[in-house]
């Protein structure tokens, strides 16, 4: 079942709710796509669950016209959109699940409304992406002001090239699903903000507030975070466990559909 | 007629080998399956040992981070990119070079195999950064501008060249209480009284080109009209014609009550200096007279004593005396005669 919602947060998020179910799985989208990239995961909960997808401002059908540069210049403006959406469909006690970016989201939405999860899946998760003395985050300063330069070489109008010439791919069956329209695109200069709200982050000191179950989904070579990262997390929290994937790649939902769906499913 | 060398040089080994564009067949986890000459002569690295190499590591960590957080999801969900810029690493620092890559998927929908062909694009991404210099300057500048735009304590706002407003200010939206000008030609935010002579001059000022400079009351949220000083000046572009008019609206309302104020007390004052002038004018023709009467009884009387004195036989010195007598009071007498008039 897939309903076309109306109402402002509704609309800006271009939140969906798909499958059955008396109990909620929200899925928040990382970093690059949109809630596309949950497509090889939604088939085996939709059965049992009723699903919230949704579009952070600025990545696929989102409102862009809502993007507050104020807002959206920390993680908390995108915490807000999801105590937003679930404020809006009056959800509270449901299970968060979100990749790279989104799991720290999902735990500021946390500290924001303390009763809006129950239960909470992170995904390649990262407190802080940016190395510092005794701290290994995965990247330095310097990659970052790197990759911000490549973010803004493909803003000059390649990357809008991308979109257009994937939407001609009649190749893809999925397309008259109906359950996309646009795949994985995201305003440039939105998404280098976001890049950039996203690695400065550091929200190792929120992790001490986490008390509900939470489970940490990582791989095994992941060029993002680790399993030294993962394990800072399970060392700062309560109730929290970790499954490690034999999977390579920072997406797993996408390289190894099998084991998320496992991993997530021995959880809630 | 197709020589041996010819059959040679397009058999499809030599073809890959020496295409004209670096070409890699690798797996979703990177691992290069296939790379062609080319490539390997970009990389300045044995093919042998490229065959050896995950493909993310021929890339500079941030074009392997972009490669990951974008390029490899599009792979999976759209299963084709095209024209991602990216920087490969070289023995002498880096190349940069553009991307497209089609994905393939098994019957589980699963990806199996990547194939990518990388352009080396040196001599354009020279261009391209010199582009991507400008833009980003020209961005800082539009933010600096907006920044001021904003910050400044006059009301400013934009109009073509026919007076239609294009843009308003962070002080013009709060005055009025507006996000956007409802009203295209901001004639609704003027006080009624004044709105006929703002119109003749600005309209005048449009077909000319003139500068307009008017003390104008505005009527805005706070209800009560107040004083400002409008200005509007033309901006021209290279080919010498009108493309904007920048306006400026200053808050003078303090200043113009004062002024109009003290214009009122001057006036008073002079209606009054005038009045007690014409009084005190009165009062001194009043008293001259008085004084003229009460002068000329006794020198009248003794203007007749001198000339009874004078019947009498006097001579010599005395004689003298009296005539000098006589002839000061008569001076006196047609001074004071003098004064009244």
């Amino acid at each position: 079942m897939s309903n076309n919602l109306t109402g402002d947060v509704l609309v800006r998020n271009n939140v969906r709710i798909i499958g059955t179910g008396t109990r909620t799985l929200l899925f928040a989208h990382g970093f690059g796509c949109d809630q596309n990239t949950w497509r090889a995961i939604i088939p085996a909960f939709q059965e049992n669950y009723q699903i919230i997808l949704f579009d952070y401002v600025g990545a696929g059908s989102s409102d862009l016209s809502a993007y507050d540069r104020n807002r959206y210049n920390s993680l908390e403006g995108y915490a807000q959109d999801i105590v937003d959406i679930c404020g809006q469909l009056h959800l509270s006690e449901i299970t968060f699940i979100g990749h790279s970016v989104s799991s720290m989201i999902g735990l500021l939405a946390l500290k924001l409304q303390p009763s809006i999860f129950e239960k909470i899946v992170f995904i390649g998760p990262s407190p802080r992406y940016i190395n510092e003395p005794g701290y290994h985050g995965g990247i330095d300063q310097a990659d970052l002001e790197e990759l911000l330069e490549v973010m803004d070489s493909n803003y000059l109008g390649w990357s809008q090239m991308v979109a257009p010439s994937i939407m001609g791919n009649a190749d893809q069956p999925q397309l008259a699903e109906g359950l996309v329209k646009s795949f994985c695109s995201t305003d440039p200069a939105i998404a280098k903000e976001f890049a950039r709200v996203t690695f400065l982050s550091d929200n190792r000191e929120d992790l001490q507030h986490l008390r509900i179950p939470s489970l940490t989904i990582q791989c095994n070579d992941d060029f993002l975070t680790s399993y030294a990262v993962a394990e800072y997390i399970n060392e700062h929290t309560v109730n929290n466990q970790i499954i490690m994937l034999e999977s390579s790649g920072h997406c797993p939902h996408l390289s190894d559909p099998d084991g998320v769906i496992k991993a997530i499913k021995t959880f809630i | 007629m197709k020589t041996d060398q010819v059959e040679r040089y397009l058999q499809k080994d030599f073809l890959y080998d020496e295409l004209l564009c670096g070409f890699v067949s690798f797996s979703p986890d990177g691992k290069i399956l296939s790379i062609n000459k080319t490539m390997a002569t970009w990389l300045d690295t044995d093919l042998a040992d490229l065959k050896e190499r995950n493909f993310k590591t021929l890339m500079t960590k941030s074009s392997m981070l972009y490669y990951n957080m974008v390029v490899a999801q599009l792979l999976h969900v759209n299963q084709s990119v095209n024209e991602i810029s990216l920087k490969f690493l070289a023995k002498d620092g880096f190349f940069d070079v553009l991307l497209n890559a089609q994905s393939y998927k098994n019957d589980q929908g699963d990806v199996f195999l990547i194939n990518a062909t990388i352009q080396k694009i040196s001599e354009r991404k020279r261009y391209e950064n010199e582009l991507l210099y400008e833009k980003r300057h020209a961005e800082t500048e539009r933010r600096k501008f907006e920044f001021l735009f904003n910050a400044a304590p006059n009301h400013i706002w934009t109009t073509d060249p026919e007076g239609k407003i294009l843009t308003i200010n962070q002080r013009v939206k709060d005055y009025f209480n507006l996000e956007q000008p409802t009203d295209p030609f901001g004639l609704m935010g003027i006080w009624p009284a004044d709105l006929k002579k703002y119109l003749n001059r600005w309209k005048l000022c449009l077909s000319t080109g003139k500068i307009f400079e008017r003390h104008i009351r505005l009527l805005g949220v706070s209800g009560s009209p107040e004083w400002f000083l409008i200005r509007a000046e033309p901006f021209y572009n290279d080919e010498g014609a009108i493309e904007m008019w920048f306006c400026s609206g200053t808050n003078i309302n303090k200043q113009k009550l004062l002024e109009l104020a003290t214009q009122a007390d001057l006036k008073s004052s002079l209606s009054s200096a005038y009045k007690t002038l014409d009084e005190n004018e009165e009062l001194f023709v009043s008293i001259a007279m008085n004084h003229s009467h009460m002068v000329r009884k006794p020198l009248a009387n003794i203007l007749g004593l001198v000339k009874l004195m004078e019947m009498e036989n006097v001579n010599g010195d005395l004689k003298t005396l009296m005539e000098l007598l006589l002839e000061s009071t008569q001076e006196l007498d047609s001074m004071i005669k003098k004064l009244n008039h």
